[in-house]
């Protein structure tokens, strides 16, 4: 079988010991910063870029991979034991797994949740395999006409779907956009918004841009706010954590509507892990034949979302690596990184780089099963790292952001720019302006001018190629439906206020 | 009941208002092309606009938002960026190993209380950390020390 052809191909390279090394630590620093508040997935990423750029591309791309999905593993490590979620997708975690601690339940609650981490994975890894080669088949055939609406599609949902503001969210893609357009302009040779700075010809520095919104940013906002860490669980023992039959087959349920909610969450434009750990959740209170036990120490309610954002995490390589599109922030660093490391992604990415794809998918079997160990007999390690107080940790993260951004260029504008974008991204954190819809608007803001030059320029001007294309016209639709979602709430609202007063 | 207008809202709308007119104006400097051939102020022009719309949108919807005042402590601010200026100018002309000391005090004056022993000892081994990984492992081309 081709498929299974491919798989083992994937495994001579994945199993090769640098590639088997560097998932290691890619999921080792990804269960770090998941299990660490105030830092994510994204600064971690843009954090080891630099150091990759002394790699061969599929295994700097396992490794950056590896802190993505790891990260999610260790996120829920922390909303378990401390009720504080290390990342945003963990945060559903905290309600039923928090009281399972405080039941001295920690360690059915930590094996549950890596347990179905791990299925919810496994899971999306099978959609990705049979999916992604399909998806970048018929997207062959598209045009930079329906590109470009595809492309305007995951913008549209990636900045309102998301948490917050649905118009702050537009706003900061296109503010993300804008900042992409400095540099030199490939089509007329024409350096734009460099303000003569040689550094600007290349364009702003997509690890400064990354590390300053989503490092520095954090770190400002959270210096001074970190009280001290109270452990309930001091220990997890192995025996504590494996749960008996009768609680196994509650879970197996539950697990698998997460990793079907979780994969189309993340195969779909705009909804990530956290989107689909939400989903799941409400699903299954929905369905529970007693909702009151919710909030209280379900377990179920520690499986369904663990499942779902892990199972998100991999199905969000389907439309990076099959269309070029990514659908969140942290997919968009590491489209980014490919692009820095000379490879386009896109419908031609697995038929140009079979070795690279297939590499990658073994690696996330591989890695899930190192996460597997390293979260249920090494769990006692973690539990101690939560206890490394913050007075120590930020100055060492703020230090590695500024060597690895200025080992880039050997240059210390670049230290400047991370500065500069952190106080930015501080404010924006303040106001309620998210920062990942810039990060998008950055990545793809280049490509979207490509395609909407080169399709003017075939249809000789005409705008109306844009929805006279079927795909391109349904691509359109649907963003004006999701623009349209949040306006429908907004206006209830207004009209209920004014049937009130 | 009507609320106060929310000043923080607004201003902050007000700047990317600004921001996007920047950006219209700039790239209207560049060629705008034809319809059939657009040049590159084409697409700057465009979001600019998009973005001075959206916050004139975000100016309308936020005008009398309940929204709190943003919490924006100065001393982390402060340290923060002391650190980063002191990493940059003073690994430029001493070095790696001064530099991270510099960085590495002054952001941690952003936390209170202070620690001088805990700090004094976490900046001594990242800066031989660094010097470590980075310089003699990596092989950044940067001093270690020098003056």
């Amino acid at each position: 079988m081709d498929l299974l052809a491919n798989l083992a191909s994937g495994f001579q390279i994945a199993l090769r010991p640098d590639a088997l090394l560097f998932c290691f630590v890619g999921v080792s620093i990804g269960t770090l910063v998941g299990l660490l508040p105030g830092i994510g997935p994204i600064a971690a990423i843009s954090m080891a870029l630099p150091l990759t750029f002394y790699f061969d591309p599929t295994v700097a791309l396992i490794m950056l991979a590896g802190i993505f999905y790891g990260a999610q593993y260790g996120g829920s490590i922390a909303s378990v034991l401390l009720n504080i979620p290390g990342d945003a997708p963990a945060a559903v975690t905290c309600l039923d797994g928090y009281p399972l601690t405080k039941q001295g339940r920690a360690g059915l609650a930590l094996f549950v949740s890596a347990i179905s981490s791990f299925l919810g994975g496994s899971f999306a890894i099978l959609v990705l395999m049979g999916l992604a080669p399909t998806v970048a088949a018929i997207a062959l055939k598209f045009g930079p006409v329906e590109y470009f609406s595809i492309m305007l599609l995951g913008l549209i949902a990636g900045s309102t779907l998301s948490v917050g503001s649905p118009v702050k969210g537009l706003a900061m893609v296109t503010v993300g956009i804008a900042i992409g357009l400095s540099g030199v302009d490939v089509d007329s040779g024409r350096a734009r918004f460099t303000f003569d700075l040689a550094l600007l010809r290349d364009g702003v520095n997509l690890v400064a841009l990354a590390t300053g919104l989503f490092g520095v940013a954090e770190i400002l906002n959270n210096i001074g706010k970190n009280a001290a860490v109270t452990l309930t669980a001091k220990s997890v023992s192995l025996r504590s954590m494996i749960p008996s039959y009768a609680e196994m087959r509650l879970v197996w349920l539950p697990t698998l509507r997460g990793a079907v909610i979780g994969s189309i969450a993340g195969s779909l434009p705009g909804t990530g892990p956290t989107i689909a750990s939400f989903m799941a959740y409400a699903t299954e209170k929905r369905t529970a034949k007693d909702p009151s036990r919710f909030g209280r120490g379900a377990i179920e309610g520690v499986a369904a979302p663990e499942s779902a954002n892990n199972a998100a995490v991999q199905a969000g390589f389907i439309p990076t690596l099959s269309l070029g599109i990514p659908g969140d922030g942290v997919m968009a660093v590491i489209m980014g990184a490919l692009m820095i490391h000379g490879i386009a992604p896109g419908p031609q990415f697995i038929a140009e780089n079979p070795g690279m794809f297939w590499g990658l998918v073994a690696s996330f079997w591989i890695g899930n099963v190192m996460l597997l160990i390293l979260n249920i007999p090494l769990i006692g390690v973690w539990v101690r790292i939560l206890a490394v107080p913050y007075y120590l940790l930020y100055p060492s993260m703020l230090l590695f952001i500024c060597v690895g951004v200025y080992s880039i260029n050997n240059n210390m504008f670049d230290v400047y720019f991370v500065l500069l974008f952190g106080v930015l991204g501080y404010f924006m954190l303040a106001f309620g302006y998210p920062a990942a819809p810039l990060l998008l608007g950055f990545i793809l803001g280049p490509l979207m001018e490509e395609y909407l030059r080169r399709a003017l320029l075939i249809s000789g001007g005409d705008f109306t190629v844009f929805v006279l294309h079927p795909i391109s016209a349904t691509a359109l639709l649907a963003g004006v439906a999701v623009l349209l979602i949040p306006l429908r709430g907004y206006l209830r609202a207004r009209w209920l206020e004014h049937g009130t007063s | 009941m009507r609320h106060a207008i929310n000043r923080w809202e607004v201003l902050a709308a007000a700047a990317l208002t600004l921001f996007g007119i920047f950006v219209a104006w700039v790239g209207s400097g560049y060629e705008l092309g034809v319809s059939g051939r657009p040049g590159p102020g084409f697409f700057p022009v465009c979001v600019g606009l998009a973005t001075a719309i959206l916050g004139g949108v975000i100016a309308w919807l936020f005008f009398r938002a309940e929204t709190p005042k943003p919490d924006l402590p100065l001393r982390p601010f402060l340290a923060v960026t002391a650190g980063f200026v002191a990493f940059a100018l003073i690994t430029e002309r001493f070095g790696l190993i001064p530099g991270t000391i510099g960085l590495v005090v002054l952001s941690s004056l952003g936390e209170s209380p202070l620690r001088p022993v805990a700090t004094a000892a976490l900046a001594i081994v990242l800066a031989v950390g660094a010097a470590l990984v980075f310089v003699v492992g990596l092989k950044i081309p940067t001093p270690i020390l020098r003056w």
